[in-house]
């Protein structure tokens, strides 16, 4: 056994604390106040003073402000051993996904699709086309895989192309896993990616027999979804609605959600956006930027924007959202109730982009239509324009060699914020995450360059826009977040600023 | 008129030459950018359209004093934080289903 040297455990220069690990950081727009965040992702504002005399050991320890940093799990006072036991245990629940092992299992049942989406982000084929669905024993040896899979919280995603062209593999697939379940006893929950239209009374009540969720994707008003996703009867968001409107029918509302796709067109839309949401009854949009992938990379010239013109887009979608709220409208973004989830919270969100390590192959695996897996939905894509560097073996490989992998060497490898440069030590590390086939599409590097990523400019400019607001601390905005990150009524939160904004005043 | 080519030298006296070189790390999707050690120093070479020198240098060196700070916290703070993982990791092949 190797034991530390004993200044390791000791006090700084009798300073009457120790500092804890920490990193640190300034808003742009509060360049005299410094934000402090802990591993355990608490966090704090200090004036620059304040934080040189923490940081420097200057701080006098009586104080209540050395006591809230204290609180924060910033610093330790006193000569007392650092409670180790109680450190690990809010690292590891920040991490408990790392324990669970591959829990999204994404199955590409067919590449066909009947659409002709501007920005889709997979290969798809023709509607008539052959060859592009998979087979019964492929589909097998994928449930295998499945099975093989530590994590006892499953969830199963059905992609395409448009899955419901190949609703008899879904079936089939549903009910091997039902049937293998009874002795493995899993909790499974399966989701349906689908454009919803032509979706039958057949298939809804197997959707729901099997308590599905459905996901579809809603740009906006009309004429911006038509825009985005053409058909050539011009009708796509007519029949996505009357998609979703008989899906609620079927599965009851909770279980029907959508996302949205932002292009070029979408950005100067912010407003009429949201509100669109509100009006057809959703209680949660995702406003997602373009992809780098598939069909979407040859249209990024036309349809593309800079992170500046998304986060522009963004900041009023936002702004316009805690406005809806505050009047009664209960409708969350998904991305900012992600990261406000990881920051506000000791807990580790699900959000595969965002995890340290990477989520790519430890939380996700991807059986496509011919049998490949995949590491995520993007390194199929990838793949599908030729590419198959992260193919990590087929359907017939065991999970053991799957997770052993040439692919998931290169993606453990550079997946590791805490070890990646402009990541090590940047103050959103907490919260944030790697995703080496992102920076491999985007920079042909999986390690990927941070001061010039695209990635790293968004997460960065979301976390500055969010701090933000939890600096200002206004109680209307902290009860909007509050509910979405307790999915609550805002009616139901009292306006309280988070207790760390308290060590700034 | 921009300017096309910065220097900018530092005595390791003031700063380590990989505290130099991290700083310089971040300046490098704004400019091409290259670092030397040349014995005594770290010298900095912007090269890019540069509106105002002074004011790069100025960005840099605020940027050199975070990332000294940086570079002694890690230090007074690594065997800890190396601590923590590994009671976690140890607590979490104990205790599968624990704290998770």
């Amino acid at each position: 056994m190797k034991f530390q040297l004993i200044s390791a455990f000791q006090s700084n220069a009798d300073s009457g604390y120790r500092l804890l690990p920490f990193r640190f950081g300034r808003l742009p727009d509060r360049p005299d106040e410094v934000l402090v965040t802990g591993d355990s992702g608490r966090f704090t504002f200090l004036s620059q003073a304040d934080f040189l005399a923490f940081a420097d050991h200057r701080l006098d320890p009586t104080t209540t402000r050395a006591r809230d940093l204290e609180g924060l799990d910033l610093l330790h006072r006193g000569d007392r051993p650092i409670p180790l036991d109680r450190h690990a245990i809010a690292w590891r629940t920040r991490k408990a996904f790392l324990f669970d092992g591959p829990s999204l299992h994404i199955f590409v049942v067919t590449l066909r699709c009947h659409h002709s989406c501007r920005y889709c982000q997979v290969s798809r084929r023709a509607e008539s086309d052959a060859g592009y669905d998979m087979d019964e024993a492929t589909a097998r040896a994928a449930v295998d895989r499945l099975f093989e899979s530590p994590a006892r919280q499953l969830t199963v995603e059905f992609q395409g192309g448009e899955p419901l062209l190949a609703f008899e593999r879904i079936r089939g697939i549903v009910e091997d896993i039902a049937a293998r379940n009874r002795s493995q006893r899993r909790t499974i929950t399966f989701v349906l990616a689908s454009t919803l239209h032509g979706v039958t009374d057949e298939q809804l009540a197997f959707f729901r027999e099997h308590r599905f969720e459905l996901s579809t994707s809603l740009d906006g008003p009309a004429a911006l979804h038509d825009l985005n996703r053409p058909l050539p009867t011009r009708e796509s968001h007519a029949r996505t609605l009357a998609g979703v409107a008989r899906a609620r029918a079927a599965l009851g509302a909770d279980h029907v959600n959508a996302l949205t796709t932002l292009t070029r067109a979408s950005l100067a839309h912010p407003e009429a956006i949201v509100d669109h949401y509100i009006e057809q009854g959703f209680t949660s949009i995702f406003l997602r930027p373009l992809s780098p992938y598939g069909f979407a990379r040859r249209g990024l010239a036309r349809q593309g924007y800079a992170t500046g013109e998304f986060m522009t887009f963004y900041r009023r979608a936002l702004a316009h959202l805690i406005r809806r709220n505050l009047e009664g409208h209960a409708l969350t973004e998904a991305y900012a109730t992600l990261l406000l989830s990881s920051i506000l919270t000791p807990f580790a969100h699900g959000y595969m982009d965002l995890r340290s390590p990477a989520g790519a192959g430890l939380g996700v695996l991807l059986y496509d239509y011919d049998g490949a897996v995949y590491p995520s939905d993007e390194a199929r894509m990838l793949a599908a324009e030729g590419d198959r560097r992260f193919r990590m073996g087929s359907v017939h490989t065991p999970y053991r060699e799957l997770l052993l992998s040439e692919p998931m060497q290169a993606i453990l490898a550079a997946g590791l914020t805490e070890g990646l440069t402009g990541c090590a030590d940047c103050v959103f590390q907490p919260y944030c995450g790697a995703d080496p086939v992102d920076a491999y599409a985007r920079q042909a590097d999986v390690y990927g360059h941070r001061p010039s990523s695209a990635f790293c400019a968004r997460q960065t400019a979301m976390f500055e826009l969010l701090f933000g607001y939890l600096r200002d601390g206004d109680a209307d905005v902290m009860r909007v977040f509050q509910s979405w990150v307790q999915r609550r009524a805002v009616a139901e939160i009292r306006g309280e600023p988070p207790e760390a904004i308290d060590a700034a005043a | 008129m921009s300017i096309h080519e910065v220097h900018i030298t530092i005595p390791h006296r003031e700063a380590a030459h990989a505290i130099v070189q991290r700083t310089a790390h971040r300046f490098s999707g704004r400019y091409t950018v290259a670092v030397a050690d040349e014995g005594d120093r770290s010298c900095v070479r912007f090269d890019g359209s540069v509106e105002t020198p002074e004011q790069l240098e100025r960005e840099f060196r605020a940027l050199l004093l975070d990332d000294m700070l940086r570079a002694r916290i890690e230090t007074e703070t690594a065997s800890l934080r190396q601590l923590i993982v590994e009671a976690a990791l140890r607590s979490a092949l104990r205790e599968p289903e624990a704290g998770a």
